[in-house]
């Protein structure tokens, strides 16, 4: 077990003892508190008997699955991270309808699961989403519709690297997949995004979309032409065969006028030419093929940084995108080490994720974004 | 950025508000692509922008993104500063008291992007701070705001004419409904109703029926009725012939047939009956374009009504018979009745004839009276029980009532000894009855009094008025009364209640017939009795307490028949074939020695006698042979010698309709046999005293 704050406890090897122990001694100081549990992939069957001493110790918990943890810069392929909410904020898990039809009965059970003061634009809502729900982009832009900039929207997506449906959300009672885990955080300004991709001269248009699936590109498959742009720029041929090992390293961009973009990392591809991103592409989006971030720069890591190193929180969660991880390799943990480094007066945990949610700015448009980091000041 | 990009951009928002068809997506989608693309965090789209007065601006604050402040407002009426106005070609204003005269003052944005769709509807992105944005921002989505102008035209154009057709085809899909349930409805209408319906077209093919009529036509439902003929349905081909014709008539004359009856037979050989109406079916002109009919199966009622006409017919031919056997039996018995009291009565005035004889004579005097007598109350009641009586209902002055009546039996109550008490103070006193059956009930029942009264007893008539306001007019006599047991029978005929056993003379009709008459005048009968002490028969009638005044209207003008002794010439002449009937009149007639009696045997030699001596009064027989007396009266009338000649007829006829008939052939008078001595003289004294006047 590792004591990184008085709030923050990270244990590589499940141990019921100390959980028991660390659960009744916060219990017994919060008695309003609760816990908010990452747990790696590896120690997914660990869960149940997470909530069987949250329970004993009538603490709640909160948590989700995530393919590896970050501890204090570093990758833990392995453990449980636990946080502390000395006040347990306002939370539930919202199970979500796979109808697209019906986007507004998942924004309103959102919004009626967690007590938002829409008159306080200093609350974030925090969201941790299942990676299988294929619509995060849609629902997000409908619960921006629906409630605004009343709250700052940040999240990431959990489950398994392996893009395999799991369950990978839960409470005290419940473990589920195909939901949201929601937290409204009060007196919070919202999370700080990065990715540090930048978009080559050419582009391209989506001409045909359904959710995160492009059809085609340019009237013509999406796959071939994905083909054909990678080999053009970076004289790599995919095939089907190595796509899979190559397509981490040529995301999609979608372009912004302002000169930004939103990153989709391809995922699997179908015989019909369909290409499969995580996170939505909407129908007749200008993309253009990305040149990735290059494995020695530190472009990112300092813009992060700059954002981050004056803000009076101890502790920042870090999650750091499981396909950047992917396609920089080990230049990731370098990356997450310098980040540690330069931000060694605070706690820097969190886990590898899925997809990431932001504004592109503090408390602007919330995006879906991949490839990114995020991180979110923890009180 | 290059330009290729940018243009790719604008091209793709463009597709994204070129492809929506209606108004709020429409904005909201082009909203959050602006705000996408920008990196704005809110933004809002106010249409209607229009200058109220001098310099004061309102506008709808039509849709909010993001604002999560005033999405309340959405859809109100915000005011929009001067300032504000003055960027209204588009551009960047970094004022936050501007921002927040439109946006409230806890709005935390300080910048705003003003992007006019056209003069009166922009859009207007907020920010915290200025944007770091390489391109004119405020110049850049021109292209995309020139093509959401247009899409947003044809968007509201499209929700107009969606909303017009959803009206017209929410309107037609309840006047859908309203059809539909209308033809639910007929159809319950059509199919509850106990007559059969259908209608046809001009060309009397079938268009529809209800499902009594496709039962009768033998087809399983009334659908399929549509496109048959008369002559494709189960009843004969002169049947559907002439239901065509009558369906022809109709549509050609444009008039209905209703409520007539026809008999249509099937291929079974089931006779009905039918009871039908054909109307013509006319369009909103006027003009004909098909027949509506309807028919109910009599067949029950027209076997019925066939019953009853057949029992009608048996009750009135026994009752013809019943009559006729009476009429028969009164003429049989009156015939020989006639000769046996006429000849007995001019016996009785023969002053040659012994004491013995005449004491024998007056026997059989007494005992044919009894037999008229009797002949008479069973007439009278044959006539009562089968409606045969004519009743003339009027006041009658009840003191003149029992004054006649008692004048009439008072030489009876002297015969039997028998004070008649009748009461005072009854004087206004009007019964309503006809007054000759009113008389006749009152004899009866003072007959009664009379008869079985002790001798020297007393009767006492008196009258009161009951709570029902009837009169009750009393009788009480002084004699033996009658045994409680016997009361039932009282009013039975022929129970004379054990005096068949006396010697008081009785026919066992009279309270029978009393009973009835009283009855059918609407009143009532009873007795009061106590055996050994005497009886109170007893009649309430309605009646009225009429004025002083009023009296003298009801009386009637008493004349005396003047005797027959004013010694002036008169001719009769009597035609009659029965012998001894002529010889009656013979004699009666020999009695008054001025009086010329002429006598015929047949009606052609008593025509000629009548041309020849022009007689005052003619007496004629009506069963004559060769030709009966009405023929004989009509050819005295058609002859101007004799058809002013006062005739009166002779018969034993003695029913009502023989005394009316005569009086519609014209007869002065008709005497019935037996004839009653008196009343012949007192007939032809007034005849001829009545010639004598004129």
């Amino acid at each position: 077990m590792k004591i990184i704050a008085e709030n923050i406890i990270y244990l590589e090897i499940f141990d019921t003892l100390r959980i028991q122990k660390v659960f009744n001694q916060w219990a017994e100081k919060h008695p309003h508190g609760g816990v908010l549990a990452f747990v790696a992939e590896q120690n997914i069957k660990t869960i149940d008997d997470l909530q069987t001493q949250s329970n004993d110790a009538s603490f709640t918990l909160i948590g989700a699955v995530f393919p590896e943890l970050i501890v204090e810069g570093e990758l833990k392929k392995q453990g449980v991270l636990l946080l502390l909410f000395e006040d347990m904020p306002s939370h539930c898990i919202v199970p979500l309808a796979n109808n697209i039809s019906e986007p507004d009965k998942n924004t309103l059970d959102i919004t009626a699961c967690v007590d938002i003061n829409m008159n306080d634009s200093e609350q974030s809502l925090f969201m941790i989403f299942d990676s299988m729900v294929p619509n995060i982009a849609s629902l997000i832009d409908d619960l921006y519709l629906r409630i605004g900039d009343v709250v700052n929207y940040m999240g990431i997506n959990a489950g398994s690297e392996t893009f395999q449906p799991i369950n990978c959300l839960f409470d005290n009672h419940k473990f589920i997949g195909d939901a949201v885990l929601v937290m409204l955080m009060m007196q919070h300004h919202g999370a700080i995004l990065e990715h540090g991709y930048t978009s080559p001269d050419s582009s391209t248009s989506a001409t045909s979309t359904t959710g995160n699936r492009i059809s085609s590109i340019d009237w013509q498959p999406a796959f071939d032409v994905y083909k054909e742009l990678v080999n053009k720029h970076y004289g790599i041929e995919i095939t089907k065969d190595n796509f899979y090992e190559n397509a981490v390293h040529f995301p999609i961009g979608i372009m912004r006028m302002d000169g930004e973009m939103l990153v989709r990392i391809p995922v699997a591809f179908d015989d019909d030419g369909s290409l499969y991103c995580v996170g939505e592409v909407p129908e007749n989006s200008v993309l253009t093929l990305l040149k990735a971030v290059s494995p020695d720069s530190d472009k990112t890591i300092n813009t992060l940084v700059s954002k981050i190193e004056n803000l009076p929180e101890n502790t920042i969660l870090n999650f750091y995108c499981a396909g950047r991880r992917m396609h920089l390799g080990d230049a990731a943990e370098i990356e997450l080490s310098i980040l540690k480094k330069k931000l060694s007066h605070k706690n820097v945990v969190g886990a590898l994720s899925l997809g990431e949610i932001s504004g592109s700015k503090q408390g602007g448009y919330p995006l879906f974004h991949n490839a990114a980091l995020v991180n979110i000041p923890w009180k | 950025m290059n330009q290729e990009q940018i243009s790719q951009i604008l091209y793709e928002m463009a597709l994204v508000t070129g492809g929506e068809t209606h108004v709020e997506p429409l904005i909201t989608k082009t909203l959050q692509r602006l705000l996408y693309h920008t990196a704005f965090p809110c933004g809002v789209f106010l249409s209607d922008i229009k200058e109220i007065k001098k310099k004061q601006y309102e506008c709808k604050l039509e849709q909010v993104v993001g604002c999560g402040n005033f999405l309340e407002k959405k859809g109100k009426i915000i005011s929009l500063p001067e300032e504000f106005m003055s960027e209204r070609k588009g551009g960047l204003i970094a004022d936050k008291k501007c921002i927040s005269h439109i946006f409230g003052e806890n709005i935390k944005y300080k910048v705003a992007l003003i992007l006019p769709v056209n003069s009166a509807e922009w859009f207007v992105l907020l920010n915290k701070n200025m944007p770091g944005f390489k391109l004119p921002i405020e110049r850049i989505f021109e292209p995309v705001l020139k093509n959401f102008s247009k899409t947003l035209m044809l968007c509201r154009d499209n929700e107009k004419h969606t909303f017009l057709l959803e009206q017209e085809i929410l309107h037609r899909e309840e006047l859908e409904i309203s059809l539909r349930e209308s033809k639910e409805l007929l159809r319950n209408v059509l199919d509850t109703v106990p007559s059969r319906i259908f209608w046809k077209d001009k060309s009397l093919v079938y268009l529809g029926c209800n499902n009594l009529f496709a039962y009768d036509a033998g087809l399983k439902s009334n659908e399929e009725i549509i496109g048959k003929t008369d002559n494709d349905l189960p009843w004969g081909k002169a049947e559907a012939d002439l239901y065509r014709s009558d369906d022809q008539k109709v549509i050609e004359s444009g008039l209905p047939k209703v409520n007539y009856e026809e008999s249509q037979t099937r291929e079974d050989g089931l006779e009905t009956w039918l009871e039908t109406n054909k109307i013509p079916l006319k369009n909103s002109s006027g003009d004909v374009i098909g027949i509506l009919g309807s028919y109910s199966d009599i067949t029950d009622r027209k076997n019925a009504e066939k019953e009853i006409i057949k029992a009608k017919e048996e009750a009135e031919h026994a009752n013809n018979a019943k009559s006729d056997f009476l009429s028969s039996m009164s003429h049989e018995l009156r015939t020989p009745l006639n000769a046996i009291l006429g000849f007995s009565q001019l016996m009785e005035m023969d002053d040659s004839l012994s004491t013995l004889v005449k004491e024998d004579v007056k026997e059989i005097n007494k005992a044919g009276h009894h037999l008229l007598n009797l002949i008479n109350e069973v007439l009278d009641l044959a006539k009562i029980e089968t409606g045969h009586i004519n009743l003339l209902v009027e006041s009658i002055v009840y003191e003149e009532l029992i004054f006649d009546c008692v004048s009439l039996i008072d030489p009876i109550a002297k015969q039997h000894d028998i004070q008649i008490h009748i009461s005072s103070n009854t004087r206004g006193i009007a019964i309503r009855a006809d007054s000759i059956r009113l008389k006749q009930v009152i004899i009866n029942l003072l007959s009664n009094a009379i008869k079985y009264n002790r001798r020297g007893g007393q009767v006492n008539i008196d009258v009161n008025l009951t709570n029902d306001n009837f009169y009750r007019i009393s009788i009480k006599d002084t004699g033996t009364g009658i045994k409680e047991e016997n009361l039932n029978g009282l009013f039975e005929s022929f129970n004379r209640l054990e005096a068949e056993n006396t010697d008081i003379e009785g026919t066992g009709i009279g309270l029978v017939i009393t009973k009835r008459l009283v009855e059918l005048m609407g009143g009532k009968i009873g007795v009061e009795t106590e055996f050994g002490v005497g009886s109170i028969f007893w009649i309430e009638m309605p009646g009225e307490f009429i004025m002083e005044n009023e009296l003298g209207v009801l009386k009637e003008d008493n004349v005396t028949p003047q005797a027959i002794d004013d010694r002036t010439e008169h001719n009769v002449l009597y035609i009659e074939d029965n012998p001894s009937n002529l010889k009656l009149v013979i004699q009666l007639f020999s009695r008054i020695p001025h009086i010329h009696l002429f006598t015929a045997h047949t009606p052609s030699l008593g025509i000629e006698l009548a041309e020849i001596k022009r007689p005052e009064l003619i007496l004629l027989d009506i069963n004559l042979p060769e030709m009966d007396g009405y023929k004989v009266l009509e050819k005295l009338r058609h002859n101007n010698k004799t058809s002013h000649i006062p005739v009166v007829a002779i018969s034993a006829n003695a029913m009502s309709k023989d005394l009316k008939r005569a009086a519609e052939a014209g007869f002065d008078n008709y005497l019935t046999k037996p004839l009653d001595v008196k009343h012949f003289y007192e007939t032809v004294d007034e005849i001829l005293l009545k010639n004598k006047t004129m």
